[in-house]
């Protein structure tokens, strides 16, 4: 079976429970064919950022754990010197070879997103395997397995795509053109969020439509505020000034003008809303 | 000649190995046969109970390969909460955390300490010298040796002087097991001073729950619990009942896995699953905050007393609590109104007072007050945070009040019920010993502790180096009760000598607790006669000890407990998810010499005369035995049958009827361990006490404003406050020595040396020239540290917060004040009490500077 993984960011809470599995599972251990030791002071095989966009008081973060995309057009393939080094193996996973690899490091080079490390006690490169020692078992990856949070989807690639359709999850940096296996949702992007209550009660103001409209080409957006009043639209337009409406029956609607996306996380701040 | 050690980023390299795998396999081949080094080289999963809680060990080749989860089988049935039309159920494992992970790289780390080590130039007798004390040079000796020094030793200390110039500390947190841990004054190490004759007690003073213990108690009672309120089943409460859930002073997902892991982290997506408003307050973003909460609402610490008071103003203003609750079930609102409404001072206690003090918009209290008393609100907000900080005790007693004003007991309507200390549904008939009980419950005799005379740790330094010293209360660490509060202390007691010899069992205890430098000062002066410790690690305050014994990891020996269950500290558990007793196999042969915690004691005992006593005649297997006997695990299970698979999962009741928290009071409006029985808004206790002016507590809970804190005459020289809260990536000071997790979140020099974090904001850091990065002096009137500065929005301009008990690694540790370049928080803080009403520690806050350094 061929895996794909879909990773829910706005579920991660920075534990790092998987990084730290990693080195467990990697560590001192062998797998083959899928893997040498990983050493002591060689990075994890997947990696949790956190990404902070915004100014104070309003400020996002991007928990956001970074492995091997397992690429079904992986530059670290075309660039590996040796015939048969790196493979796709019957999980869809992209495996360096430990027995073939001769550390030339080309594929460290190669790969856009910085996931393979050099391991210079053995001299060669490794990564992420998706733990096929695992899969090969019928288990979980190491990481996925470790998850309080249930931040990982694996499953049948299909299925993952349909799933990552729904959620709206996309690849990260999908310029590189790698058609990666692994899609994210809640990325960071140029966002807009405010937060909306009633200009007397000063209290959170539910399910208030929000209309979002760029003067370029963008489509109109619309959301509800959620159960705090609050809305983030993303994947907006840096050279777009935009219009926010907000509307909630029983309320004046509000419309705020030229607005700008001068930063990532654009906060418009308490939008007051008066009783009609 | 000793061995000359040679300090690497705080670790002393004392063996002269390398950090990585350090195999045991080839010493473990030696002398055993043929058909045992088959069973070695078999692979084994064995279950543990590790500080990040319950785990499967896989060994191999005498060698742990890694940690996984623990699975829970499908036939173990587990608890369902029912809520607003979903059914919440927890996933079929045991999560632990990034401690149960890193557990193998833990054990073998190379700074294992794995010989008995003596300090050169020290002498049984007082003979020796002590001026290299903190020179960290020491010279190996066999066991016996290490058991002749210091029984030896003991006697002669106790015989000299008496048995009061023993003190004997427990440093709270070591490694896991009721038998064998070293945890807490209950264990086996008093019992075994106790029969020594006695022994000074090293008051801990209820480090993280002291303005709960000190404040709450007096509104509400709860002395059992050190002031939170019942855990029982607010999980369900708050689940089915709350509209809004308020994580107070709290990061509930990194505070909540000291011993449990991320239990409880499932719980908090159910929170957002059951749409329910989350609100976080705190001077930082932190991780709960981020993932788990829908406004964060960045207050300045220690002013939390303020904004609480501001929301309590808006209710009565705007008629918004619950005034038949107030009559019913308090006392003394009126002198609570008075004080909120500026009746008694002048000074409305409104949001615009408020936000001020707090920092914060009037518009942000309004909106959280009228948020706040349009339905049922839980407060999640425990041990730790504000309540050792300025204002300690304020904090918890306005903790009460606000839910008190609020009808706390009525659905969903509680307090510290879950999320911290238990709060999922569990059966309350289960019985199991814990590490606080130690072996006390299977003993046939327990011995008391004959000398009276004790040292409380705010003044062990003092008493130590200038005696006597004077206290009053703070003394008994699990258990308080008002009269306790009041006694007095002095040290050292008529009749009794001062502390001569210290003996110390566990895990790093400087870092942990306020004024570094003084305490190290302490330790180094030849007032301590000897200073002997056991330990796993080589951990750089090592340096300050004269014998030092290797003890073993909870991996390498035999032990029965429950993850996460004290036995006595927690009696309302419901901390995980499954309960689940272990039996704790030792899964590899101790490294080196290193034995367990309680074989130590039991050669010590021989040589004294007194094991017969300690021991009972008990082997590990007969004590772990009894506890089992003792425990309910009999009526399910054997004991051989125990053993053999390892751990035993309690079967939910199928009958199981949960008792939300102080529902029973909101039923019966009395019953409270106060004097009136009722929640005491106003306290004759306190009253009584220290009169209706006393500018340190008043009979109401106040806000009040720090004599050192922002407004203080201190802020010019120190103008950001700094705030020390417990830390993410160590268990106190433990696992600070792994470099998996260090690798994380320390911040590196040119030359490699890792440096503790500090968070500071991008305007306080832009103001002194300093970036993301770069490596800082942050000083304050008791110390000067050096630290990474993490540059970020994500806490409050005006405001520095780091992580306490990074190890302690002073330039010269024999010149005081040097500086730390471990970066140990507590260098900053105060030793000073919280008030004089509450003799514990406030070591949240302290005010401090920050400077660039050149490196």
């Amino acid at each position: 079976m061929k895996y794909a993984l879909m990773i829910d960011i706005n579920r991660c809470s920075v534990c790092y429970s998987c990084q730290v599995a990693c080195k467990d599972e990697f560590m001192g251990n062998v797998y083959p064919p899928y893997s040498d030791i990983q050493t002591d002071r060689e990075p994890a095989w997947i990696n949790v950022l956190e990404t902070e966009k915004g100014k104070y008081p309003y400020v996002k973060v991007y928990p956001t754990p970074v492995l091997c995309m397992h690429c079904d057009d992986a530059p670290c393939m075309k660039a590996c010197p040796i015939s048969g080094c790196i493979y796709k193996n019957d999980f869809g996973a992209v495996i360096i070879d430990p027995t073939k690899c001769n550390g030339c490091k080309a594929c460290v080079e190669a790969c856009p997103y910085g996931v393979i490390v050099f391991n210079d006690d053995k001299n060669i490169c490794q990564k992420c395997t998706l733990c096929s020692h695992k899969l090969a078992e019928g288990k979980e990856p190491a990481c996925i397995d470790a998850c309080p949070s249930n931040v990982f989807h694996l499953g049948e690639e299909s299925e993952i795509k349909a799933l990552a359709e729904k959620r709206g999850a996309k690849w990260m940096n999908p310029e590189y053109n790698t058609k990666p296996r692994v899609y994210y949702v809640g990325l960071p992007s140029l966002s807009l969020a405010g937060h909306v209550l009633g200009a007397k009660s000063l209290m959170d103001i539910p399910d208030a439509s929000v209309t979002i409209t760029g003067d370029k080409a963008d489509a109109k957006i619309s959301q509800k505020t959620n159960i705090a009043g609050n809305f983030l639209v993303t994947d907006l337009t840096k050279d777009s000034k935009y219009t926010v409406t907000i509307e909630c029956q029983g309320y004046k609607p509000v419309t705020i003008k030229d607005v700008n996306i001068d930063i990532e996380f654009k906060h418009l701040g308490d939008i007051k809303l008066e009783k009609a | 000649m000793g061995i000359k050690t040679k300090d690497y980023n705080g670790f002393l390299d004392l063996l002269g190995e390398v950090a990585g795998v350090c195999s045991t396999t080839d010493s473990l081949m030696k002398g055993i046969t043929p058909k045992e080094i088959e069973e070695i080289k078999k692979e084994k999963t064995f279950v543990a109970c590790t500080l990040g809680g319950a785990a499967s060990i896989r060994v191999k080749n005498g060698r742990v390969i890694n940690t996984e989860p623990l699975t829970v089988p499908e036939d173990v049935r587990h608890f369902k909460i029912e809520a607003r039309g979903k059914t919440f159920e927890p996933p079929r494992k045991y999560l632990t955390d990034m401690v149960g992970h890193s557990y193998r790289r833990w054990v073998y780390d190379a700074s294992r300490l794995r010989y008995p080590l003596k300090r050169v130039g020290w002498e049984p007798g007082g003979k020796g010298k002590y001026d290299n004390r903190g020179d960290a040079e020491f010279v190996r000796i066999s066991w016996d040796e290490a058991f002749d020094i210091v029984s030896e030793e003991i006697r002669r200390v106790r015989d000299t002087y008496g048995p009061s110039a023993l003190c004997f500390q427990d440093t709270f947190h070591t490694t896991w097991g009721t038998i064998h841990g070293m945890g807490t004054e209950y264990t086996i190490a008093p019992r075994f001073f106790n029969l020594l004759g006695g022994f000074t007690e090293y008051v801990p003073g209820t480090c993280s729950w002291a303005g709960w213990v000190s404040g709450a108690t007096f509104m509400y009672g709860y002395w059992w619990t050190n002031g939170t309120s019942e855990g029982t089943d607010g999980l369900a409460d708050t689940l089915q009942n709350s509209r809004m859930v308020v994580y107070w002073a709290l990061d509930a997902t990194k505070s909540t896995r000291m011993y449990i892991g991320h239990e409880s982290e499932v719980w908090r997506h159910w929170v957002q699953e059951a749409g329910i408003k989350t609100v976080s307050i705190s001077p930082e973003l932190h991780d709960t905050a981020v993932t788990h909460c829908d406004k964060w609402v960045s207050v300045y610490p220690g002013t939390d007393v303020a904004l609480a008071a501001a929301l309590m103003h808006t209710w009565i203003t705007e008629g918004t609590y619950d005034k038949e609750y107030v009559k019913t079930h308090t006392v003394g609102f009126e002198k609570l109104r008075d004080y909120l409404l500026g009746d008694e001072d002048g000074i409305p206690k409104s949001a615009e007072w408020a936000s001020k003090i707090c920092g914060i918009s009037t518009d942000s209290i309004l909106n959280l007050a009228r948020e706040w008393a349009a339905g049922p609100v839980s407060i999640n907000c425990q041990v730790a945070a504000a309540n050792r900080g300025w204002n300690g005790h304020e904090f918890t007693r306005m903790m009460v009040a606000l839910q008190t004003l609020q009808g706390l007991g009525k659905p969903g309507v509680n307090l510290t019920s879950w999320g911290q200390v238990g709060g999922a549904p569990f059966d309350k008939n289960i019985r199991m010993p814990g590490y606080a009980t130690g072996i006390n419950p299977a003993a046939k005799k327990m011995y008391p502790n004959p000398v009276p005379q004790k040292l409380h740790t705010l003044d062990f330094a003092e008493g130590i180096l200038n005696p006597p010293v004077k206290w009053r209360g703070g003394t008994t660490g699990a258990v308080y009760w008002d009269e306790e509060f009041f006694r007095e202390y002095s040290y050292p007691m008529k009749g009794y000598s001062e502390v001569k010899l210290s003996f110390r069992c566990g895990s790093g205890h400087f870092q942990s607790y306020s004024n570094v430098n003084k305490r190290a000062e302490a330790f180094l002066s030849p007032n301590l006669e000897a200073t002997i410790a056991t330990t796993l690690f080589m951990e750089p305050l090592m340096r300050c000890f004269d014998v030092i014994m290797p003890a073993c990891t909870d991996l390498e020996r035999n032990d029965i407990s429950m993850p996460c269950t004290g036995g006595l500290y927690i009696p309302y558990s419901g901390n995980c998810n499954h309960q689940m007793s272990i039996y704790q196999e030792k899964c590899i042969e101790p490294l080196g010499q290193s034995m367990p915690d309680m074989d130590i004691f039991f050669n010590l005992g021989k040589r004294l005369g007194i094991y017969e006593a300690l021991a009972e005649g008990n082997s590990e297997d007969d004590w772990i035995r009894k506890l089992f006997e003792v425990s309910s695990l009999p009526e399910h299970i054997s004991y051989d049958e125990f053993k053999e698979k390892g751990v035993y999962f309690f079967d939910m009741p199928e009958d199981y009827e949960p008792t939300p928290p102080l529902s029973w009071f909101y039923r019966d409006a009395t019953g409270l361990c106060t004097p009136s029985g009722k929640i005491e808004l106003y306290s004759q206790v306190l009253a009584d006490r220290y009169g209706e002016d006393n500018p340190e507590i008043a009979p109401i809970p106040k806000y009040r404003e720090p004599g050192d804190g922002r407004n203080s005459p201190v802020a010019k020289e120190y103008p950001l406050i700094g705030f020390f809260c417990h830390p993410k990536f160590r268990i106190h000071s433990m696992m600070e020595n792994v470099t998996w997790i260090r690798k994380l979140h320390k911040i590196s020099d040119k030359h490699g040396f890792e440096y503790e974090p500090v968070w500071i904001s991008a305007e306080d850091a832009k103001a002194r020239n300093i970036k993301h990065g770069d490596i800082v002096r942050v000083y304050s009137d008791k110390g000067q540290i050096l630290a990474g500065a993490y540059v970020t929005e994500r806490i409050k301009p005006g405001t520095i917060r780091m992580y306490y008990g990074s190890h302690w690694i002073p330039d010269d540790p024999k010149v005081p004040g040097s500086v730390d370049k471990g970066g140990s928080a507590n260098i900053l803080t105060t030793n000073e009490p919280m008030s004089c009403h509450a003799h514990l520690h406030r070591i949240e806050h302290r005010m401090v500077q920050i400077r660039k350094e050149e490196i």
